[in-house]
Order: C-alpha cells, then structure tokens, then sequence
C-alpha cells in the first residue's frame, strides 16, 4: 500500500469510528435498572483500536460534528449547547481519556493486562472531567453530582471494560498495519 | 485507432495466494460496449480494479489512452469511471449534489464548473429536482442511477459498470439500461460486467467470457453464448429457445 | 430505515437561509454562551428573535417539540434534581427560590438547544462543511480540510451505521438473544459483527473514493460574507452588550 492510500484508509477508519461512537449515543441495551449506553464504550474503543493518535482524532471529528451542530449526541442532538450543557464535562473528558486509552494500549502491544488497565484508566479520566462539570453546571453538591452523574454507571463501566477485551482481540486483526504510530500531519 | 483501453499478459495474485487473475490481455476500443461475463468468483471486479489503477498489476501491465497505469493513476482514474457492484458503498456525499460533486471537486474545478456539471449529470440519469435529498432516502434504483451520475460528473471517456443491475426491480432495471445505453448513443466506452446476460447482451457488440481468472471466449455474442454454460452462466432464454439474441426491452 | 431524530435541512429563503454559515456559526457561539448566565430579559429577546426566525424558516412547533423530546426529558430531570432538595434529612423541600432558580437553568439549556436546530434547519450540511474549514484554518496542526471530509463521511455513514445496527440487533432478536442473560455475551454479539461490517466496508468506501480522484486540495462550497451578515453580527453584539449592562 503506497502512503497516500495508508493515509486514506486511516481516515476513513477514524471517521467511521466517530460514527460508531455516535451510532453509540443512539444504542442502548437494556439490561439492568440503568440501560447501558454504548457512547463511552465504543469512544474508548477508538484509542485502543487505533492508538492514541488516531483515537484523539477519531474523538476529535465526533465533537467537531457535534459542535457544529449536528445530530451525533445523545437523543440526537447537537450543537455547542452540549459542550456548556451539563454532561459536557463527559464529552471533552473523551479527548484525555481517548488519549490516554490508546497510548496505554499501544505500549502494551496486545497484551490482556494492558489493555484492561488502559481501559480502566481511560472510564476513570471521563468522569474526572465529568463530574466535576456536572457538579458546576448545575450547582449541586458533589456527593449529589456524584450520586447522579457517576454512581449509577459503575456497574455498566465494568461490564464495557471486561467486554471491550474479546471485542479488540476480534478486531484487531482486521487493521492491522493501519493503526501503527504515524507521522504524516492530519 | 488505437484501442482506449490495453491490459498486456495481467496477473493478479491476493495475499492470502488466490490467483484471481491470470495473464489476461485484452484491448477496448473507443466507442464499444464491451459486456465481461463469468462466474461467481472469476475475477471481473478484479479485471475492473485495473483498469483505474486501483488495483495495480503484479505482472504485465494496462495502459489507458497509450499511458501506462502506473505511471500515472490519477490520469488513469479521470479517464475511467467505475460504478461499484455495491452503491451504498460508493455513495460518499451527505447529500444527492455533493455526491455528485465530490469528484470535480477532487479536480479543483471552480464552483460554477461543478454545479455545471452535477446538473449534467443528473439530468442524464433523471435525477433532477433531488439536490438535497440524503442518499439513504433513495430507492435502490435511485442510488445506482446516482452512483452513476457521481462518474459522469468527471466526465470520463470510459463507464466500468460493476454488475450495475444487482438488486434491481424490472423498472429501476429498465431505466438503468436505458440510461447506459443513451450515454453508450452519445459515444462513451463502456464495459458492463455481469453474470446474467440477459438484461444487456442483444446491445453489446462484443461478449468476453472469464473462469478461474482467465478469458475463455471473446467475441461477438452471437458466437461466444453457444458454449456458454460450461463457465456456470446461463445463456439467455431468447437464445435457450433457438430464437437468438433478442434485445430485453422493446 | 436508520432514522436520526434531528431536524434536517429545509429548503427556503428565509433571513436566516440567507446568513452566510459563518455568522449563523458566531452568532451560535456568542449568543449560546451567554445565554448560559444571562437573565429573564435577554433570555426572553433571544427566545423571541428564535421564535420568529424558526417560524419564517419553515420549523413548525409541534415537530420542534416531537424532534426534541428526549431532550425535554432530560430537561424535567435537570429541573426536578435542582428544584427539590433534601436538606437536612429524608423528606424533600422544595422553596419558591430553588423553583425559579430550576426554570432559569432549564430555560438557558432549552434556548441553546433551539438555536442548534435553527442552524440545522436553514443550513446545507456542505456548507456547515465548508464553515468548519473557515474556522478550523487558523489553528495549527490541523489540516482543515481534512477535518472537513472526515466530518462529512460521519454525517454519511451514521445513518447507514444506525440502520445496520437496527438490523442485526433485530436480526439477533429473532434467534433469540434475548433467552441470553449473560450481558457480556449480549454485548460481545452486539459489538462485534457490527464493527466487522462497519470496517469491512471501509475498504470499498477506500476504494471508491480514489476511484473519484480523491484529494484534499478539494473545491470547497463558496462562501459570501454579506451586508446582511455584519448586520446579524451588529445587532447580536449589542444584544451582548444588554447582558453586562444590567
Ligand atoms: N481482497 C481480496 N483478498 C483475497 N482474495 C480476493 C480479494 N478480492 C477478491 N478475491 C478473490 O479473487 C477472486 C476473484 O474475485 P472477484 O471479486 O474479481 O470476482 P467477481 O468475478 O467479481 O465475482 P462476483 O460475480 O461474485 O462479483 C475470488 O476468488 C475472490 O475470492
Ligand atoms: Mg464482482
């Protein structure tokens, strides 16, 4: 593959991942009191399938189209109204943790415990920036803000975490080669 | 004159070790309508990837307009259009006009060329009047003529089409032919590949005939359908009742 | 069909059809931030000025409220969690204070989410597009137009994602899935083939897009900054300028 289609594929590959991401904020499984929404799974799968490069640029381009105003975020909206909204801590929270998600990762090279801990550290960096903004925004107390914002999801995050394992190890396969370190400027 | 289109001893060899393409040489002239039949599996997308430089030849070479591939994809890709077997897939604007101008936009024509030109092209496949609509609105019929509208907005000089009547009804099937063989009458190339004769053979000139990566049988349809069967394609039923090639719609 | 619950884009005319994206993005920016601590009256002007734009540019109040409802959902929760509070012990307390307080919070996200909308519906997607290469050109590191086509193939494909994932979730239902309690097992059946087909396509959608002569040096939408737009941006300025006065 010559670099300018490398650098194509990459492209399309993080854009289709801020698609997933979005199609993320539209899915939810019911299971449970608290249906578990897909947003914050397939995000962080972004930086550990595509490292922490293409990961941020990936997240990147979802809030870009978010922020723009198009109908990518929960319940299909849009618009910076998300951003200074309440739960826009979570949102740019997503760049951190995306980051973080796929640098850890691809130290690892593969290995289970790397990615787990790459995974935990990456849910644990969202709700640093969301809680917080939550607690701000609407000016409750934290144990309140944590209460609504953060104690809920635990349960669903530790099931995203121990599934998105076997999830990378299906698909990594698939990119091979794409989701190396790159230094072509995006 | 010397053909449009010449691939020279072709191979093409996957990754994973399937021969998909084995020492074919062919030449298209100007103005033909050239149909490509075979089998499931017998290399026609492969041949098409050549011929626009997406994929490139391992072993012997094509050349488009007496320039090699190669040398020159880009030329080569203006050159040829190609509507892919799967028009979802290929369907890359958020909207029916920035489909359509996604390719002269590629080309860096300025705004008043392009408009110029996705009207051409639209008005060529009777698509007037759906500027704004969001391709996954369409009908399947809809989105293979737009498929081809986005091609024709480059203004190429040859139409690869890849089985361009997959999933269609008897209308949207009509309307396609219709319309290929309109811009066929105003002088484009074109190369149709197809595993069901049927709906275009009585319009071709000239039948090339695949198995296992290989041509088996080139020339005019009348003669190559006879022996047909033995490459798993179904001769037409025109043909099956000993009444010859007749054209599909009237 | 993979539906999103946004409204589109509507054909028109109107003032705001007619405002170049740029300043339909600025006024977005500078209105919606302070709309997020701003009072009764420049809350009531902005909510008025949306009212009559949406109005003239085809957005009708029924479906303004049918495509937002999850939001309106959100935004009883919002107002309920501030409303009542349970000082000091287990019964709930609710004050005249804490109510209005509550309405003004609520009122602030609901106009910010309006003037989304209003951006969606009076402006074409490539020319949403060709504003972010506008604004994303002065930053560094960033190559704007690449931004741009990326954002493009997201608004593409979403819909053809969402209807796939409809698809197999259906597709799923129908073998049963449902009998499975295991939710990683739910989750793993769910995510997996839907990532194998959203990659699998990448490779054609590659493929197709070279076969377009794709580049990044591509023509973008033009763009006309008009005497109507210093105008917009003139009067958004001194409807600015009411917050800190007051
Ligand atoms: N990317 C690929 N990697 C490996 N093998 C491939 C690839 N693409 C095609 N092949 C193989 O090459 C051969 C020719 O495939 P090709 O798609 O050209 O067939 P086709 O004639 O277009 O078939 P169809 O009528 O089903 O479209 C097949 O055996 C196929 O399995
Ligand atoms: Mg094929």
């Amino acid at each position: 593959m010559d670099s300018s289609t490398l650098q194509l594929k990459r492209m399309i590959y993080a854009s289709l991942m801020a698609a997933l991401t979005a199609v993320g904020a539209y899915i939810a499984i019911p299971i449970g009191p608290v249906p578990i929404v897909l947003q914050n799974l397939f995000a962080l799968l972004a930086g550990l399938l595509l490292g922490g490069r293409w990961g941020v640029i990936s997240i990147a381009v979802y809030l870009l189209a978010g922020a723009a105003g198009l109908p990518v975020f929960a319940g299909g909206t849009g618009g910076i109204g998300k951003f200074v909204g309440p739960t826009g801590g979570y949102l740019f929270g997503y760049v951190p943790a995306v980051y973080l998600v796929g640098m850890i990762a691809e130290k690892g090279r593969g290995r289970v415990a790397v990615d787990l801990m790459a995974m935990l550290a990456g849910t644990l960096t969202i709700y640093a920036f969301g809680v917080p903004w939550l607690k701000l925004i609407t000016g409750m107390t934290w144990s309140k803000a944590a209460a609504v914002g953060m104690l809920p999801f635990l349960i669903g995050d530790g099931l995203k975490i121990a599934v998105a394992i076997p999830i990378v190890r299906a698909l990594r396969p698939m990119l091979d080669g794409l989701t190396g370190p790159v230094r072509v400027a995006g | 004159m010397a053909p449009i289109i010449q691939t020279h001893h072709l191979t093409h060899r996957f990754a994973d070790g399937t021969l998909a393409l084995d020492a074919v040489s062919l030449d298209f002239n100007a103005g033909e309508l050239t149909v490509i039949a075979g089998a499931n599996g017998s290399g026609k997308t492969t041949l098409l990837r050549h011929l626009n430089g997406l994929l490139m030849a391992q072993s012997g070479d094509v050349r488009v307009c007496g320039r090699s591939v190669r040398d020159d994809p880009l030329a080569a890709r203006q050159a040829v259009g190609m509507v892919f077997q799967d028009a979802d897939s290929q369907i890359v604007g958020e909207t029916v006009y920035d489909d359509t101008a996604f390719g002269p936009e590629n080309l860096g024509l300025d705004r008043e060329a392009i408009d110029r030109r996705v009207n051409q092209a639209l008005s060529a496949v009777d698509l007037v009047g759906l500027e704004n609509k969001r391709p996954h609105h369409l009908s399947g019929g809809q989105k293979r003529r737009l498929a081809i509208a986005g091609v024709l907005a480059m203004q190429p000089r040859v139409l690869l089409m890849d089985e361009p009547f997959s999933n269609l009804d008897f209308p949207a099937t009509c309307r396609v032919l219709e319309r290929i063989l309109d811009l066929h009458r105003q002088g484009h190339t074109i190369i149709i590949t197809t595993h069901d004769l049927e709906k275009v053979i009585a319009h071709a000139r000239r039948l090339v005939v695949m198995a296992k990566g290989r041509v088996v049988s080139d020339g005019i349809p009348e003669a190559v359908v006879a022996g047909i069967a033995q490459y798993g394609i179904r001769p037409p039923c025109s043909v099956q009742l000993g009444k010859g090639i007749q054209p599909w719609v009237s | 069909m993979g539906e999103l619950t946004a409204i589109g884009f509507i054909p028109g005319r109107s003032l705001l059809h007619r405002l170049d994206p740029r300043t339909k993005q600025m006024l977005l920016f500078l209105l919606g931030g302070l709309s997020l601590n701003a009072g009764v009256t420049f809350l009531g002007v902005v909510t008025l000025a949306l009212g009559i734009l949406g109005r003239s540019a085809g957005l009708s109040l029924g479906r303004t409220i049918a495509e937002t409802r999850y939001f309106l959902y959100f935004l009883v929760f919002v107002f309920a969690v501030r409303a009542v509070s349970f000082s000091g012990g287990w019964i709930p307390s609710v004050s005249l204070p804490a109510l209005v307080e509550a309405g003004m919070v609520c009122w602030r996200l609901l106009s910010v989410v309006l003037m989304g909308i209003l951006l969606m519906a009076s402006t074409r997607i490539a020319h949403i597009r060709a504003a972010l290469v506008w604004f994303l050109r002065p930053i560094p590191g960033i190559n704007p137009r690449m931004a741009a086509t990326m954002v493009g193939l997201v608004v593409r494909f979403l819909p053809l994602i969402l209807f796939q994932a409809r698809e197999m979730s259906d597709a799923q239902r129908a073998r049963c899935i449902d009998r499975r309690k295991n939710p990683l097992v739910r989750l793993r059946h769910f995510t997996i083939p839907l990532f194998r087909r959203v990659f699998l396509g990448a490779d054609e959608l590659a493929a197709a897009m070279q076969a377009r002569c794709y580049s990044n040096d591509r023509t973008l939408p033009a763009l006309a900054f008009g005497r109507i737009d210093a105008v917009a941006l003139g009067v958004a300025l001194l409807l600015a300028a009411t917050v800190f006065i007051q």
